[in-house]
């Protein structure tokens, strides 16, 4: 789910930089750091969409670099359990198969997917349906739910079930070529 | 007022019903537990959390981090072993209650499924909004205005209510009142028995400009009496809010009192009118085909069917009529239900 929030950071300004464009170098120095990481808390950062208030600099004992505390919007996208993600699958094995939603990496074993659903090993592994209508290999869209997640302080791991109602591939690159 | 949607209801009822039966059957068949996979060596345990990091980069499988060796997943282990420990002995145990559990789910609703089916096809009634509703009162009303019998009570809610649609519980009676007290506002101010009957509508539900008596608006009647003149919007719901609890109950009183009245009259009315046809004939069918309204008023269940039973022990009749009104009241000999569960009956011997 996606999310807009305000979070503030405390950055680090080499003395450099300081001049009239210091807010500027600030900014694009923000996003540069901040964009893409993920915290376990408010998950991925997609983006940063405005800064509120940059606070007084504090100059750092000994390093000559100062700390302004900064507020900013910024987009947050974070996997929730029962969520329902549409993902690209990456990665087919006897195990099950990976695929991503954005940023996050998620893992369907072989037991959340359909039992009429087998795994053919090959040059091309991919879970096939017995009538061979329905394909799961990797490039294909696939439609999801979050049955777990796993959120470490930066990193989040999910893993998802297409077992279900209206879960499963939506657009088969196999089919069309 | 907190009248059923039943389009809605129908759904949220199936839908319930859905969730619950899913729930179960997903964990009767493992669905959302995350997988876990066994080191065969070493007998590391993994789950499915881990996976990312279990794949090796050569043949895409999942190895084990210490030793090397392919996994295995859990699930599969246990059907080779089949029989297991303890912790397999417990997740049977729990296997066979969940099974348990979704087969008594199955035969104890199944009454309710059986209506739900029942019902599928069938064409919702249609009641329309709380403004056309309005509407259709405030309209009905202006047609009872001739009526000097719209003032009373037991009078009005005898008209209406027994010959109007058939009341299948109490709630509903209350809207019928209400129905005939609309033009009692514009008539006097003075409240009396039937304007006391009107429901309160809750605070959130009154809006600026809506057609509403004091009642309504839950106020007090002394209230009533100083600012009998006054219009309904100049009182905030602010005070309606305080006065609601207390002046619900009373209004629910008074209407039970003036139903049983009501109810008690008719009954008087029609052994009188029993006893009258007796000495014309004594042909008892005869008797109950003169009142379709009795008839009509049987049809309705538990409340009514209730009182009446002990109306008719402590009725003296002639034992013939008596014998009449029990014969078509079917439902007491069929079901025989406890009576006196709540105050309905003091109320009974107070009318």
């Amino acid at each position: 789910m996606f999310f807009h929030i305000v979070l503030e950071r405390n950055m680090q300004l080499h003395p450099r930089h300081f001049g009239p464009h210091l807010r500027d170098k600030l900014v694009a120095k923000l996003m540069k750091d901040v964009e893409g990481t993920c915290s376990g808390r408010h998950g991925f950062v997609v983006a940063i969409t405005g800064v509120d208030n940059i606070g007084k600099g504090l100059i750092r004992d000994g390093t000559g670099f100062v700390t302004f505390p900064v507020k900013y919007q910024c987009v947050v996208f974070r996997p929730f359990k029962g969520e329902i993600l549409e993902a690209v699958v990456t990665m087919v094995n006897k195990m099950g198969f990976f695929a991503e939603a954005g940023p996050v990496q998620i893992f369907v074993s072989n037991h959340l997917i359909p039992d009429d659903m087998e795994f053919q090993a090959g040059d091309v592994p991919n879970y096939t349906t017995s009538d061979g209508s329905v394909k799961i290999q990797k490039e294909s869209e696939v439609r999801l739910k979050i049955i777990g997640t796993r959120v470490d302080a930066t990193e989040i791991f999910c893993i998802g079930t297409i077992k279900d109602d209206f879960l499963g591939v939506i657009n088969d690159p196999g089919a069309s070529s | 007022m907190h009248r059923l949607l039943f389009v809605d209801i129908f759904d949220v009822v199936r839908y319930r019903l859905h969730r619950m039966r899913k729930k179960l059957k997903d964990e009767l068949e493992n669905r959302n537990t995350v997988q876990e996979y066994v080191c065969p060596n070493c007998n590391r345990r993994y789950t499915a959390f881990d996976a990312l990091q279990l794949i090796s980069p050569d043949d895409e499988s999942f190895r084990c981090e210490s030793c090397r060796a392919e996994l295995v997943a859990e699930s599969d282990k246990r059907a080779a072993e089949e029989m297991g420990d303890n912790d397999d002995n417990a997740r049977r145990r729990r296997r066979e209650k969940l099974k348990d559990m979704l087969q008594k789910m199955e035969v104890q609703l199944k009454p309710l499924t059986d209506l739900l089916n029942r019902v599928k096809d069938l064409p919702v009634p249609e009641f329309g909004s709380l403004q056309a509703w309005e509407a259709r009162a405030n309209a009905a009303g202006r047609a009872a205005n001739g009526d000097p019998s719209a003032n009373d009570s037991s009078r009005s809610s005898q008209g209406q209510g027994y010959g109007g649609t058939p009341m299948p519980f109490l709630g509903e009676t209350k809207v019928e009142v209400a129905l005939s007290g609309v033009p009692v506002k514009d008539e006097d101010s003075k409240p009396d028995v039937s304007a006391t009957t009107m429901k309160v509508l809750p605070p959130w539900m009154i809006k600026q400009g809506m057609n509403l008596t004091m009642e309504q608006r839950g106020e007090v009647k002394q209230e009533l009496k100083t600012e009998s003149g006054s219009t309904a919007n100049q009182h905030d719901d602010k005070k309606s809010k305080v006065n609601d609890k207390d002046d619900e109950k009373s209004i629910q009183d008074e209407y039970l009192k003036a139903y049983y009245a009501a109810l008690l009259q008719r009954q008087q009315d029609q052994e009188e009118a029993a006893k009258r046809n007796q000495q014309e004939s004594a042909n008892t069918d005869n008797i109950s085909s003169k009142m379709p309204r009795q008839v009509g008023m049987k049809s309705k269940r538990e409340d009514d069917d209730r009182d009446d039973g002990v109306e008719w022990e402590e009725a003296p009749t002639a034992g013939n009529a008596n014998k009449t009104y029990k014969m078509h009241d079917l439902n007491i000999e069929a079901e025989p239900e406890v009576s006196g569960e709540d105050e309905d009956d003091i109320d009974w011997e107070e009318g």
